[in-house]
């Protein structure tokens, strides 16, 4: 099946800063594919370039097989029917909301009723005559989807839409936005850096470190496979232990872990093993070998650090943060590792 | 009810009233004095068929030229930031100096080469030549404002370069371009020396006329009382055009350089049509008043030039550093702590901005006449009157400054056990002071030009570097006009140069990765 959107080799710099070096990419029709990445990754500059806001320097970009940019040939943005849905949404201020979902739309009777279709998409009919001033964040990020939506793109770019919102809305509105794009049977590029948005929203995330694409695959292969450092650590909390890989298997301060147990396994003799909390099982033992240094509740992970050997190593586990006081400085634990990640180089976060 | 050590305090308060009051006072007495004339001698004055052709020829001229420059105006600000215009910057910077002609220097030049020019169109020329950088200034900071994430949305949407600019960026822009023209409109009705040079009788030179005839004192009271009701009209005009536009801002998180429009081969028309503009409004005036120089022959001793000269500047220092110093505490009290007394002083003081000089001097003339007769035509009445001409001026630009500055710098301070005054005079008061300093220069040059108010006040035999060009050009001495007009241009080219820098090297155009 030819892919919605594919990019193929894209290079592009500002001045003498390479932004992307060499981006290869397709989403299928339906699909919805999250871009993470750090701020300054180059992620915003791939949505710029998909939409036709930059040309890219090199590469080929195509929408459903036909080279939209590329080898001497542009296609202007608004030839492309690719959506966007900025930042803060960029609704037009002075128009109504229905003249805003209604903007790419031809004039005529079909308008209305494609408005109102739109808007009850993301949970807003009866919206229409409302000014962008009169709503809140939430409300005008849905209607800057439903414009997006409105004229049935190829493909929806949504740049950092959440961004402007508080923490406490953010989930609510990329869960509508999530079902709304789901209900039209949209192809999206979701451009984001929060790793729980991108896992709830999308089939894929493709994540780029320093302008490359170090993994692109499922969220779970992101969380329990990861090949890349910064992808693991981007993917969820994770603990870091330096680890030797001795025949069938990876050998830690904590003890041995068989290969088969390990997520994804680098080809390398000495490197880290990456660490889901629930991979680390720490018991009060007063005649284990491991003494807690120190106990710091997080969110939902306990943060232990830990003396083994002489060596501090620090430790997320799945406990709970009432378990603080039972893991004080100068507790002796025992700790069994159930499985791994990953085991991977450490160098790129040397 | 707040401590007194977070209240604002009571001295900043005190010099907010004072300020207001020499801002409005001098409105009373005008209106005392259209009061004692009593209701059937203004009835005869207003209600006279001469009366209506001052009104009538006044409007028109206001009206007109503010359509004229609307639409240079509008061009050249989209010429400026949105099209791909080579040396934009640049051209900004020269569009925007005709503010540093004053509208009656300029006006001579024309008539000091072809006298017949000087009629209604005349004015007109002139009039929109001067304030189309008033429109520019204006518009071109809407353009510059606009989210241009916007129109990459339109964009994205279908719509082409030319739809976006029609259906985005002109609705958008029509309430300031609106509001503009109206100002310009405003600054024509105020305005005194272009009309008198182009012998249109406009209310401003018929007040000067009617003040100068000397039997009929309530005869230039009225005129000045239906002026400013003229001028309200067109103030309440403009802050209704601009007023509803709160929808503007909605969230605009990161700035994008704008998509500049492609002008193709128009871009050399753009480029000569711009050109033709400052060699007319700016050029033109220039090169005159050159050329008449070294014609020689002219009347002027040096003695009498530096006189003026000195007069002026010292003249200009003094009421820069009044209305500075009125001017910091009103802007300080109203930027950090909004108390109802500040923003009461400050509207006032900006709905006083909207008055002709001629009135506020006509005003101050009735305030000496009445309360202040020992300093009545002398230095200090004059200085009182130009202080409360060009107090808006500085009350916007160092509130604009103030708040700028954030609230945590001043509280950090003071948790550094400082007491507010310290902090006030290390941490506000320094970072804020590039501005006063730059206010204060605008303030002593602008004065420099101010004609109406020193042609009624000031001492007699005295005079300035404004008031004697006027003498030579009241007698069409053409090389003693000169190097008055000359140095005045001169002086008015930093207040111009500010006014193009104001708003425009803000904007962070970086590329957004």
């Amino acid at each position: 099946m030819t892919p919605r959107l594919s990019l193929s080799a894209i290079r592009h710099s500002f001045g003498s800063t390479l932004v992307l070096n060499g981006i290869d990419l397709s989403i299928a029709p339906g699909e919805m594919v999250a871009l993470m990445g750090e701020s300054g990754s180059g992620k915003t500059t791939i949505g710029r370039i998909v939409a036709g806001f930059i040309v890219p320097e090199e590469g080929v970009v195509c929408l459903d097989g036909d080279r939209v940019a590329g080898d001497g040939r542009f296609v202007a943005p608004e030839r492309r029917g690719v959506g966007v849905v900025p930042q803060e949404g960029a609704l037009f201020p002075h128009l109504s909301v229905a003249a805003n979902v209604g903007f790419g739309l031809a004039r005529g009777g079909e308008r209305a009723r494609r408005v109102e279709e739109c808007l009850d998409l993301v949970g807003l009919a009866g919206f229409e005559q409302r000014r962008p001033h009169e709503l809140s964040g939430g409300q005008r990020q849905r209607v800057a989807v439903a414009r997006a939506l409105a004229p049935e793109p190829r493909l929806v770019v949504l740049d950092e839409p959440y961004s402007g919102l508080d923490a406490s809305l953010r989930r609510t509105v990329s869960d509508q936005v999530a079902t709304a794009l789901r209900a039209a049977g949209a192809t999206a590029l979701l451009i984001t850096h929060d790793a729980s948005e991108a896992f709830r929203t999308a089939d894929r995330v493709a994540f780029l470190d320093a302008g490359r694409l170090v993994q692109v695959g499922e969220p779970s292969d992101l969380y329990g496979r990861p090949t890349d450092l910064r992808a693991a650590l981007a993917a969820g909390t994770a603990a870091l232990v330096p680890a030797q890989r001795c025949g069938a298997s990876l050998v830690c301060s904590f003890g041995e872990l068989p290969l088969d147990a390990v997520g994804y396994v680098s080809d390398i003799p000495s490197g880290v093993l990456v660490l889901r909390p629930w991979q680390v099982d720490v018991t009060v033992d007063a005649s284990g070998g491991v003494e807690v240094l120190d106990a710091r509740p997080d969110t939902d992970t306990l943060w232990l650090s830990v003396d083994v050997a002489g060596e501090r190593v620090d430790l997320g586990t799945g406990r709970s943060a009432q378990d603080v006081e039972n893991l004080g400085a100068g507790t002796r634990v025992r700790v069994m590792l159930t499985a791994a990640a990953a085991y991977l180089p450490r160098s790129p976060l040397d | 009810m707040k401590p007194a050590s977070l209240a604002a305090p009571r001295s900043a308060t005190v010099a907010a009233v004072g300020a207001t009051a020499l801002a409005v006072v001098p409105l009373v007495y005008l209106s005392m004095q259209i009061g004692d004339a009593g209701w059937g001698r203004v009835s005869e004055i207003l209600f006279r068929s001469a009366m209506a052709r001052l009104a009538l020829r006044s409007l028109g001229l206001a009206v007109i030229v503010g359509t004229l420059a609307g639409l240079v105006g509008t061009t050249t600000a989209w010429l400026v930031e949105r099209s791909d215009l080579p040396a934009s910057t640049a051209w900004h910077v020269v569009v925007v100096m005709p503010l540093a002609v004053p509208s009656y220097v300029a006006a001579y030049a024309w008539v000091s080469w072809w006298p017949q020019v000087a009629s209604f169109w005349g004015a007109v020329a002139v009039l929109a030549f001067s304030t189309v950088p008033i429109i520019h200034l204006y518009v071109a900071a809407i353009f510059r404002g606009l989210d241009s994430t916007q129109e990459e949305v339109a964009r994205s949407l279908g719509k082409g370069p030319r739809e976006v600019f029609l259906r985005l960026t002109l609705p958008q822009a029509r309430r300031g371009v609106a509001a503009g023209m109206l100002l310009a409109s405003l600054y024509v009705l105020a305005d005194f020396g272009a009309p008198a040079i182009m012998r249109v009788p406009v209310f401003t030179w018929a007040i000067l006329g009617a003040y100068r005839a000397g039997f009929d004192p309530s005869r230039a009271a009225v005129l000045a009382g239906a002026l400013v009701v003229l001028s309200t009209v067109f103030v309440l005009l403009e802050g209704v055009v601009r007023g509803r536009s709160t929808e503007a801002s909605v969230g605009a998180a990161v700035v994008r350089p704008a998509t500049k429009v492609t002008l193709g081969r128009w871009r050399w028309v753009a480029t000569a049509g711009l050109g033709v503009l400052a060699a007319v409004s700016v050029a033109f005036p220039v090169m005159s008043y050159l050329y008449w120089w070294s014609q020689g022959g002219n009347e002027v001793e040096l003695a009498e030039f530096l006189g003026a000269l000195g007069t002026t500047l010292l003249l200009g220092l003094v009421v820069a550093i009044t209305t500075v110093a009125l001017a910091v505490p009103l802007a300080w009290l109203v930027a950090r702590f909004g108390t109802r007394v500040g923003l009461g002083a400050e509207r006032a003081i900006m709905l006083a901005h909207s008055l002709p000089g001629i009135v506020v001097a006509l005003s101050f003339v009735y305030v000496g006449v009445r309360v202040l007769r020992p300093i009545y035509q002398h230095w200090p009445l004059v200085v009182l009157a130009l202080v409360a001409l060009t107090l808006s001026l500085a009350v916007g630009g160092l509130r604009a400054a103030f708040e700028q500055q954030p609230q945590s710098l001043t509280d950090v301070g003071r948790a550094c056990g400082r007491s507010r005054a310290r902090v006030f005079a290390q941490v506000t008061l320094p970072a804020v002071l590039p501005t006063i300093a730059a206010t204060a220069a605008v303030i002593a040059l602008t004065t420099a030009k101010e004609l109406p108010s020193l042609l009624l006040l000031r001492p007699a035999g005295t005079d300035t570097l404004s008031t004697r060009l006027w003498v030579w050009a009241g007698v069409s001495d053409h090389a003693s006009v000169a190097p008055y007009a000359l140095t005045l241009i001169a002086f008015s080219v930093f207040p111009a140069l500010v006014a193009a820098q104001v708003g425009r090297g803000s904007v962070d155009r970086r590329e957004v990765v």
